[in-house]
């Protein structure tokens, strides 16, 4: 007996059935509708946007050979962030053993290590972006939070998930990840206090 | 003020935090710096995608098809590729087992020399019985073996010196 095909439970998800069904049509208003979001929210992660980019491309990639194998049932959005998160993570993961492998060879110099391997060569346009004192300030805080809380805090301000969903993506409880919003807020709060105090934020 | 606009302010649990924080100045100066926290954030940068972004991709995309036909053409050429190795590996293993026992290599050699062994064993008993009964039967007979000219311990280049040493002798002569 075949099992009925199972009713996509949003219009993403409906497109990734059509897509899984030869319709390589959907895929592309796929790719269109999300890989700016992807490859900023993967940027707010790892901090490096040419890296972004490269992460970005492997969960869509992810998502073309996942097209036998997928079942609409969840949304299509916690889908790919769930993609993108844990492919993120791993890269944040590795980083951070390679700056602590770095910083104990180099523990005279640690701050400057750390600079340098996390200070992305940006282009020109990136560089008008973030010139704002603010947004440059608030970057380095979001950079310094543990992966989980930075994962947990970018996906609640920048992606406008709910609770659910970010415990879904993150695969956590959602008081869990309650925490850790409220974690990486305190610790976000403290890095950019000297400016809260001053007024200038 | 995201946070802030998901909250109904008519729960009790938010209505008795809004009163807390209108009469505790501390609590009150958190939630505000948490809140600015909050509305400062949006000034993070966002990246502009690289416009090579989506061809870039779409030429992966192609490059993996391709790869995935390519392999799906290949696979029975590799599969009787590896069948052939398989049988060339059991062959071999099936000539190995036949002529070369290496488990029971070590085991021939103690056995050969657990045999050696026992037969000089056996040997030297019986020529200490021989020895014994010709003494008791024929005293002479010994010293006459021993001295016979053209004997054994002659041919061999030993002084007869009695009976035992003189075999002795020979045994390491032998060996």
């Amino acid at each position: 007996m075949v099992d009925a095909p199972m009713a996509p439970i949003d219009s993403d998800a409906a497109l990734m059935v059509a897509f899984q069904q030869g319709n390589n049509e959907a895929f592309d208003q796929l790719l269109d509708k999300y890989h700016r979001r992807i490859v900023n929210f993967i940027y707010k992660i790892v901090n490096n946007s040419a890296e972004a980019e490269e992460l970005a491309q492997e969960v869509f990639l992810r998502i073309y050979r996942a097209r036998g194998t997928y079942e609409p049932t969840a949304h299509f959005a916690a889908w790919i962030y769930r993609i993108a998160t844990n492919l993120s993570l791993k890269e944040a993961g590795k980083r951070n053993r390679l700056l602590f492998w770095r910083r104990d060879r180099n523990s005279h110099d640690s701050t400057a290590v750390e600079q340098d391997a996390i200070e992305d060569p940006l282009p020109d346009a990136e560089h008008k972006l973030i010139a704002a004192e603010t947004g440059r300030v608030i970057r380095r805080a979001i950079r310094s939070l543990p992966p989980r809380e930075r994962t947990a805090l970018v996906l609640r301000r920048y992606e406008e998930l709910s609770y659910k969903e970010i415990a879904e993506i993150m695969q956590c409880t959602e008081a869990a990840v309650k925490t850790y919003i409220h974690r990486g807020k305190l610790h976000v709060r403290d890095s950019i206090l000297p400016y809260l105090q001053k007024g200038s934020i | 003020m995201q946070e802030k606009a998901s909250r109904d302010p008519d729960a009790p649990a938010e209505r008795g935090l809004l009163e807390h924080l209108g009469i505790c100045t501390e609590c009150a100066k958190l939630a505000d710096q948490l809140e600015r926290t909050w509305i400062a954030m949006e000034h993070h940068p966002t990246v502009e995608v690289s416009q090579d972004f989506v061809p870039k991709l779409k030429a992966r995309i192609r490059t993996e098809r391709a790869a995935a036909g390519a392999g799906r053409k290949r696979r029975p050429a590799l599969r009787w590729q590896w069948a052939a190795v398989a049988v060339c590996v059991m062959l071999a293993a099936v000539v190995l087992m036949r002529t070369w026992h290496p488990w029971n290599a070590d085991a021939g050699v103690d056995e050969t020399d657990k045999l050696a062994a026992e037969r000089n064993h056996r040997d030297e008993l019986f020529l200490q019985n021989l020895e014994q009964t010709l003494r008791t039967s024929a005293p002479d007979y010994l010293s006459t073996y021993d001295s016979w000219p053209g004997g054994i311990p002659e041919q061999l280049g030993i002084e007869p010196s009695g009976s035992r040493p003189a075999r002795k002798a020979m045994k390491k002569e032998s060996s």
